[in-house]
């Protein structure tokens, strides 16, 4: 459903309207096996018109998924921020993230770093971080290793 | 790259002293705090110092993000390494005490870390301003070991905007430091509290005359009573060098604070004098009273005690009364 978005065209949010309308904003997630993933692609989708908590204290990924979530969210904060803002429940994956010990991997760390320097409204335009074509926010990857944890999974809602 | 672009950053925005600005950023701040803290392990000091800075400048109580809580007690750990405690420690002033969940499990790994670094004035002001924050609060200061009381003797400097003070100088923590029962420790904690940067208010007031009058009205406090009334001196100075003056540091002070506060201290200077009054007539009796109304008493020097004749020493003011018979020194 998601692919690449181009965030000032108007598909975005047709699929924003699409999905909300199949998916309350109060939706719960617990117990699924990708619960932060699809917590991440909610917020991004219903986040706009509702305040998202949810927590990050359990999240342990394998090295690989962590480089490919704080790079996919860093683009997300990059094109999606909300009145002048990263998101919130961004910056909490980033206080997350950071306070491992052993601190994350260097790529981690400096999409962290992109993350903040964005909602401090620091020049980032050439972040290595964010690429440089990255014009459009790029949910497809992160979409498609979803669908494979969320065969595993129940929904609840 | 993007490290440096933050660091710069921060030090924009005190420059700009935008507190408004700052204090919106708040949540993005704190995210940095981890990072620095790495960086300090590491023997990199820029990103630590440039948060200190921004924080410090923010003026706000509270100012880091709650959801950094989980990371002090990693930060606290008794194996963790010493820079880690030390950068703990340094922000410790600036956790909501008040509000974080895990607040009454830090005390004591806090208190541990603060005495495993190195002393420095920026420690010894983060350990006080953050104990007397946590004694004010009713549901914390159980929490607190004995020995992190300690740290008030160590008179570190507090900054003009300090959380921990002002909630002293408003809420019932003299009652606890009161029923320590170490004098050294309750003086400590008054020239701490007796600021010209704040007043006392509510319970705070009620209880400091009241502990005047318990604690330091024996003849044997006399030292004490002489240190009070000479920070006192002190503070009152400062007040009256005026509203200009004093906001170059609290932009935030105005003219009817001031005039409160030296309202205040008068009325605390008074009252001290009079205990003084008091302990040196029950000492040396009717005699020398009438002596004494005639000059500004303050102490009795009985280093420089004969016999029969009683030394009170009072700057400027010197007087010698001779009694004629022996007094009862201890």
């Amino acid at each position: 459903m998601l692919t690449t978005i181009d965030p000032a065209s108007t598909a975005l949010e047709g699929i924003r309207k699409s999905y909300a309308a199949d998916i309350p904003g109060m939706a719960n997630f617990d117990g699924l096996q990708c619960y932060h993933e699809i917590n991440a692609v909610h917020a991004t989708l219903v986040g706009r018109r509702r305040r998202l908590f949810f927590e990050w204290m359990n999240y342990e990924p394998t090295t690989q998924e962590h480089v490919f979530f704080a790079n996919t969210l860093a683009r997300i904060a990059h094109k999606g921020k909300q009145d002048g803002k990263v998101p919130r429940w961004i910056l909490r994956f980033v206080i997350h993230s950071m306070s491992h010990d052993p601190p994350p991997p260097i790529p981690v760390i400096t999409d962290c770093l992109t993350i903040i320097a964005i909602d401090l409204e620091c020049d980032v335009s050439h972040a290595r971080a964010l690429g440089l074509s990255g014009r459009y926010v790029d949910l497809r990857q992160l979409w498609v290793s979803l669908t494979v944890k969320v065969v595993h999974s129940q929904w609840r809602f | 790259m993007v490290s440096e672009k933050l660091s710069k950053k921060l030090k924009t925005l005190v420059e700009a002293t935008d507190l408004g600005q700052i204090r919106s950023e708040y949540k993005a701040i704190t995210a940095l705090f981890p990072y620095a803290v790495w960086q300090e392990r590491d023997g990199k000091h820029e990103m630590l110092n440039a948060f200190l800075y921004v924080v410090g400048a923010s003026k706000w109580f509270g100012f880091m993000w709650n959801h950094i809580g989980p990371l002090f007690p990693k930060l606290l750990d008794e194996e963790s390494h010493i820079s880690l405690k030390r950068a703990s420690v340094l922000v410790s002033p600036h956790l909501r005490w008040w509000s974080l969940p895990t607040s009454k499990h830090l005390i004591q790994p806090l208190a541990t870390a603060a005495s495993a670094i190195p002393y420095t004035n920026e420690v010894g002001m983060s350990v006080v301003d953050t104990l007397l924050q946590i004694a004010s609060d009713h549901s914390l200061r159980q929490y607190i070991p004995l020995d992190m009381w300690s740290w008030l003797n160590t008179h570190p400097p507090l900054p003009p905007v300090c959380r921990g003070r002002y909630l002293a100088g408003l809420s019932n923590t003299l009652q606890i430091v009161q029923a320590l029962g170490d004098i050294e420790i309750l003086k400590s904690f008054l020239l701490l509290v007796w600021s010209e940067w704040n007043g006392l208010y509510f319970e705070g007031l009620k209880e400091t005359y009241s502990s005047i009058w318990d604690d330091l009205s024996e003849i044997e406090m006399w030292h004490h009573r002489e240190d009070l009334l000479k920070h006192l001196d002190h503070v009152l100075g400062q007040l009256d060098l005026g509203l200009e003056h004093l906001r170059q540091r609290d932009p935030d002070i105005n003219e009817d604070g001031i005039q409160q506060r030296k309202d205040q201290y008068r009325t605390l200077q008074k009252v001290l004098l009079e205990v003084d009054m008091e302990a040196t007539e029950m000492l040396i009796g009717e005699p020398l009273r009438l002596a004494i109304h005639f000059c500004p008493l303050t102490s009795i020097d009985r280093h420089k005690v004969p016999l029969n004749v009683y030394v009170c020493s009072s700057p400027p003011v010197s007087i010698v009364a001779c009694l004629g018979y022996s007094l009862p020194l201890p």
